[in-house]
């Protein structure tokens, strides 16, 4: 015979729920529900929530999310026992493993075992009757000292966060963060960055020629990407993690090259490319590659007048036609200093390729 | 020469003076300070290497290659902009190679204002595919006029790019652990004179550290992870491979998904580390391996390799022997906190034989800044050598040992384990057993222990803990934990 062993237990239960059943009406008034708090590991050793308040004796339903890629825990301490607490769990050694780094002691209210990157875990912690500051913390190996938060167990209003010494130092609010220097040398321009952008290749080039015109060049490509007024780049979320997140252009792009513009020969192929590097003249960079096996130089100056940018362009004894293929559908006007238009595609002789200029300008029309 | 004589002279001299303390400290013989840094810099260190001149080239978490003149403690900046720079190296007083994220780059200063103006491309001849996870490391000299760099593998915490750099494999990624989708992936590479970048080694995850030994053997470490039981040394040679999966895709005429090739097949196919860093006793993350060279004046440890660890205020030593061909050996704590902090990332002997150590983070477990270690002469209370035998080990240790404590069996406690093999993320510690010590001889010299064993297995780590031992006037052992890791056993 099978027997159910779910229905078994809550046959088995019946009574005692029937027993329970008038006191549990009673108290149903003053009991409030059991109140859901979300917590997530995420990147950078931290929880996303670093505070939370409870009612003493409250029972709260915790959720544990570990969306990061390394292994975290948390473990509820008595007050002022946080950092007492990560010193036992890291004296577990390789027993600390097999123990969730969750250290034999009175100190620890409640804990988590370890979550590998992904999994979830949830548990009912109910709030002493003692008022107080309840830390959590990570206690695995090496996290603990950043990796923290605080439990209110309160009916009071919890302090300001700005100055709240119970939460990680960098998590204490935008108010407190000041813009401090990104580097030891003085943020002038023109700058530039090798970095993760967006809308291009993964070995790009930032470059602030100003504070105010800014443009994208892909290494990779060999090609000039994109050009932006009114700012540069923001790198904080690129630096503040492990490198994942892409760095935020400041401004507007206002011209966008789709294609390697430059075709060396008759017949106009697309062709190859090879990047060589950049040097740098009063701080801005040349750029040196070769197409099709001619050397090419690149220098990149802002304009003064409006926002837009001289593209200073050598080819080295091409010994053939070089063309480039002239943007379209772009609110820029363009301008050259050699060669003629022939179609979409500005034709140049070889001694004319070995020194021309683009002139490229944010305009109010199409082209 | 004499000075040296003088040197040498009074050593000895403050040595018979001071007398062995029982009290005596590690740092008494190497001392750990802090060095100081510029403000508004971000000294999270990716690499570091010392100029001809005396001068420290470090290259910084924000993309800045920085000068360190150890005499002025001044600062300069040397170039700038550059993508996770994780290596580099020095060519000469105004040339300096650096590895950042997408290319090798030559950094020269050609008008000797003090600042790289040429960022020359070395070599870009690997796959970008966007994946965070493509750090580049090296590149290191192999001293015939070669360098070696590591790629490494994609993370599983992120996809590819919609543009990448590099012809694109979806079948590097087998749907779990850390991918390959780009060429080399998870290899080690070979840049020779002429500038070509050849394929070196494959089956690594993540090798952050590269060196070379004393006999100019290659070492690489490698992470705990997926196909990673534990962290792991690896002594590398051309053409083999170290385990890791993703990278074989891009081995010549590999057709077969890796999701399809039986473990044992994969387990055939890899050669074993010589050292296997036991997680969470040893090092979570192990980095650069440093070679001290017998010209060093930095303790008795000559000819031995110190070994990074991001997790733990620790730098380790690794103590080699070849045994039937194969690279194995132990490792031990070399210097364990007394003022080191974590996150030692990256490390370089300066011209005076003091060791400089690179602290980084990366938003993993780390730590900042840059500490110097000053050898202080004398010779620490520590465990020389460590070899396989036959039916045992011997130990062999810096200074005579006290007989009583050292000739009793209960101070030497032994168990062995193994870890997995497989695509999981690391392994616990399997098949783990005590081991009893059958036999105990100490040297007439006092300064070895032959400890013959009930058994000797290879593919196991022999791990040891060593109590209540101490010199002959008793000063304790302190790093006392050792781990050995058989592969082969010596006939």
């Amino acid at each position: 015979m099978r027997i159910n062993p779910k229905l078994l237990a809550v046959v088995g239960l019946l009574p005692a729920l029937l027993f329970m059943l008038p006191s549990f009406i009673g108290q149903q008034s003053s009991k409030q529900p059991i109140r859901n708090i979300q917590i997530k590991a995420i990147s950078g050793l931290q929880y996303d929530q670093v505070r939370f308040k409870v009612a003493p004796g409250e029972i709260v339903h915790i959720t544990l999310i570990n969306t990061d890629e390394m292994a975290h825990n948390m473990v509820i301490t008595v007050p002022n026992k946080r950092e007492e607490v990560v010193a036992l769990a890291l004296k577990m050694g390789e027993e600390g493993q097999n123990k969730n780094f969750v250290p034999q002691s009175d100190f620890v209210l409640a804990s988590s075992p370890v979550l590998l990157p992904g999994s979830t875990y949830s548990f009912n912690f109910t709030a002493p009757k003692e008022e107080g500051i309840y830390p959590y913390v990570c206690t695995y190996p090496g996290h603990g000292a950043v990796m923290y938060g605080a439990i209110y167990v309160t009916n009071e209003m919890m302090p300001p966060l700005a100055n709240d010494s119970h939460v990680p130092p960098q998590r204490r609010g935008e108010q407190t963060k000041q813009k401090e220097a990104e580097h030891p040398y003085p943020a002038t321009f023109p700058r530039m960055y090798r970095s993760f952008l967006p809308d291009t290749g993964p070995a790009s080039i930032a470059v602030g020629m100003t504070n105010q015109l800014s443009y994208c060049w892909d290494a990779g490509a060999c090609r000039f990407r994109y050009l932006w007024k009114d700012g540069f780049i923001d790198l904080s979320r690129h630096w503040g993690g492990k490198g994942k997140e892409l760095a935020d252009i400041v401004g507007t792009i206002f011209y966008r090259e789709e294609n390697m513009p430059f075709r060396v020969g008759p017949h106009k192929e697309m062709p190859e490319s090879e990047y060589i590097g950049y040097v740098l003249e009063d701080h801005y960079p040349t750029f040196k590659y070769r197409l099709n096996g001619v050397e090419v130089e690149e220098r990149i100056r802002p304009t003064l007048d409006k926002a837009g940018m001289y593209r200073q362009i050598s080819f080295k004894d091409p010994n053939d036609i070089v063309w480039y293929q002239m943007p379209r559908g772009q609110q820029v006007e363009v301008d050259f200093d050699q060669g003629k238009l022939e179609g979409q595609y500005l034709k140049l002789s070889p001694s004319e390729a070995s020194s021309f200029t683009l002139t490229i300008a944010e305009s109010k029309q199409k082209i | 020469m004499k000075l040296i004589q003088f040197y040498l002279f009074v050593c000895i001299s403050l040595l018979l003076a001071c007398k062995e303390k029982k009290n005596e400290r590690l740092s008494d013989f190497y001392v750990i300070e802090d060095i100081s840094l510029p403000e508004g810099l971000l000294p999270e260190v990716g690499a570091m290497d010392f100029m001809p001149d005396g001068r420290l080239a470090v290259a910084f978490h924000r993309g800045e290659v920085m000068l360190y003149n150890p005499e002025t403690k001044r600062w300069q900046l040397f170039a700038y902009g550059l993508h996770d720079p994780l290596g580099l190296h020095v060519l000469n007083n105004s040339e300096i190679l650096v590895m950042q994220r997408p290319e090798l780059t030559r950094l020269r200063d050609t008008n000797q204002d003090g600042e790289a103006d040429e960022y020359l491309n070395e070599t870009d001849d690997f796959g970008l595919s966007g994946n965070y996870h493509e750090f580049a490391y090296g590149p290191v000299p192999d001293g015939k006029g070669n360098f070696i760099i590591g790629l490494n593998t994609a993370s599983n915490n992120a996809g590819v790019w919609e543009e990448r750099r590099g012809e694109y494999k979806p079948e590097g990624n087998p749907g779990e652990g850390m991918y390959s989708p780009v060429p080399y992936r998870g290899w080690l590479m070979r840049l020779t004179q002429d500038k070509e970048l050849k394929p070196y080694a494959s089956g690594f995850r993540s090798p952050d550290g590269i060196g070379f030994g004393k006999d100019g053997q290659l070492f690489v470490t490698d992470n705990q992870g997926d196909w990673l039981g534990t962290s792991t040394l690896y002594h590398v040679e051309e053409g083999k491979h170290y385990g890791h999966i993703a990278s074989l895709v891009w081995k010549e005429d590999w057709k077969q998904n890796l999701n399809e090739v039986p473990v044992a097949t994969y387990d055939s196919m890899r050669t074993r580390a010589a050292v296997l860093f036991p997680h969470n006793i040893m090092a979570d993350s192990p980095t650069q391996p440093l070679y001290i060279a017998d010209s060093l004046n930095f303790g008795p440890f000559g000819g031995q390799l110190l070994v990074g660890e991001m997790d733990f205020p620790r730098i380790m030593r690794v103590m080699l022997e070849e045994v039937d061909g194969q690279m194995q050996g132990a490792c031990v704590s070399f210097i364990d906190s007394t003022g080191l902090t974590v996150g030692n990332h990256r490390m370089a002997f300066g011209p005076d034989g003091s060791l400089w150590v690179g602290k980084t983070a990366y938003a993993w477990v780390g730590d900042q800044g840059i500490q110097r270690i000053r050898f202080q002469g004398g010779t620490p209370m520590d465990v020389l050598k460590m070899q396989a035998m036959p039916h045992g080990f011997r130990l062999e240790f810096t200074r005579p040992l006290s007989l009583e404590a050292a000739s009793k069996v209960e101070n030497y406690q032994f168990q062995r384990y193994k870890y997995a093999y497989h695509k999981d993320y690391g392994s616990p510690q399997l098949d783990k057993q005590k081991v009893a010590i059958k036999k105990l001889e100490v040297s007439e010299d006092r300064k070895q222990v032959i400890l013959e064993l009930e058994e000797m297995l290879p593919a196991y780590v022999y791990d040891l803990s060593i109590q209540n031992v101490s010199s002959e006037k008793g000063v304790r052992l302190k790093n006392n934990r050792l781990f050995y890791t058989l592969n082969r056993l010596p006939r």
